[in-house]
């Protein structure tokens, strides 16, 4: 088990790595005359909670948040058993979101949060007796599998009830350029026929994640590779690359559920 | 006593998650609204329609209108490495909040995240220097359009 959950916090810890290393990299953005200002951000909040939050308003603010974030995953990277890491990548992380979620932000930072959030609490040194530690760390690896089949599952059946399988949604997406790259959408267009059969498998993989509680390891193993095909042509094709890291960061635990 | 808490409040954090896809008790939604950070996700990732907006913005009222440049170039770099991915995402946000407000008949404010963002992006990524005026169109339909503005105002 100890192995498992050591993967997880490899897994989140690179995740988190990545993801602050990205942000540093377009730190423009949180400027005062960048995309993601404080002074546009701001309005999302109520007056009372603008003033408890403007320490985050300028760039510098935001800087320090993601070397603080930067620094303690690499941290964790180092040391896994370190507390005082795990304590700082979930709290840096947790401020980030303050100011940023949901424009900057989405699934899966939040993902990557609650698998973050469930590692720390299963840290958290409360002298506890070595059964009741093993105990904990299997509670960790049963919540973050639970949340990440619980995530499939609804988005899954969320596609049927829309009615996803005609090949409708994906020609929609298609036509966003700002969401996929043009030559391939093009390609994909001309060859509209490969649209249904993709939305099917899709949803199939999503509806078929309850399985991972019950057919064993064989079944985790299929559905896990079909996943990570899934989500590695969305890092790819959409952009949507902390999506594809956060849920790689609950694979042991879902191949833990599994066996 | 201790572990028994911390497994309380894993049972406690995922009950409220699977509450929060389907439940829209007033409670909740009031609970759901303190959740400033996303901590109880909403797991209903693509299920309505990609929505194709697209962004016009002109200097002048005599002008022709010009298409906002963006699009994105995949590669396989980008399944570890993709900063500049975060761009068209938070444009396409904006575009899309401000288009969600409009089919809801919900005025946008001009101090409003998704005003300012609008206008911030022009500022930054065309030529208008002084003023702008901005046209929001979805499917061929027009959502918005605004005044024309001055930039940083």
């Amino acid at each position: 088990m100890e192995n498992y959950l050591l993967w997880t916090l490899y897994l989140a810890a690179g995740a988190n790595l990545l993801s602050s290393l990205e942000f540093l990299k377009v730190r423009e953005h949180f400027r005062d005359d960048g995309l993601c200002a404080w002074r546009v951000l701001q309005w999302k909040f109520s007056p009372a909670t603008r003033r408890r939050t403007s320490f985050l308003a300028r760039e510098r603010a935001s800087s320090t948040i993601l070397i603080v974030r930067l620094v303690s995953s690499a941290w964790v990277l180092l040391d896994p058993s370190s507390f005082s890491a795990l304590s700082l990548m979930f709290f840096s992380s947790v401020l980030f979101h303050v100011r940023n979620h949901p424009l900057l932000l989405d699934s899966g930072d939040e993902m990557l949060l609650v698998v973050s959030g469930a590692l720390l609490l299963q840290a958290l040194p409360l002298g506890s007796s070595l059964v009741e530690r093993a105990w904990l760390q299997q509670a960790s690896l049963i919540f973050i599998a639970s949340q990440a089949v619980l995530s499939y599952f609804v988005a899954g059946c969320c596609k049927w009830k829309a009615r996803w399988g005609r090949g409708v949604f994906l020609a929609d997406l298609l036509d966003c350029r700002l969401l996929v790259d043009a030559q391939h959408a093009d390609w994909l267009q001309r060859h509209s026929w490969l649209l249904p059969p993709m939305e099917v498998q899709v949803m199939v993989m999503q509806l078929s994640a309850p399985g991972l509680f019950f057919l064993g390891p064989e079944f985790a193993a299929i559905f896990l590779l079909w996943s990570f095909v899934f989500h590695l042509l969305g890092a790819v094709g959409l952009g949507l690359r902390t999506f594809s890291h956060a849920y790689l960061a609950c694979y042991p635990s879902l191949i833990y559920l599994s066996c | 006593m201790s572990a028994g808490l911390i497994v309380g409040i894993f049972v406690v954090w995922f009950g409220l998650t699977v509450l929060g896809q389907f439940y829209r008790g007033r409670w909740f939604l009031r609970l759901k609204s303190h959740d400033q950070i996303g901590i109880l996700p909403h797991y209903r990732l693509f299920d309505r329609s990609v929505r194709n907006i697209v962004l016009f913005y002109r200097d002048t009222l005599e002008t022709p209108w010009r298409e906002y440049p963006c699009s994105r170039k995949a590669s396989w770099r980008q399944a570890v490495w993709n900063p500049e991915g975060h761009d068209c995402k938070v444009i396409w946000r904006f575009l899309r909040a401000f288009s969600d407000a409009y089919s809801m008949d919900i005025d946008v404010p001009v101090e409003s995240v998704v005003y300012q963002g609008v206008l911030q992006l022009l500022a930054r990524d065309t030529e208008c220097q002084e003023f702008v005026q901005f046209l929001i169109v979805e499917r061929d339909r027009e959502i918005y359009c605004s005044h024309l503005v001055r930039i940083g105002g």
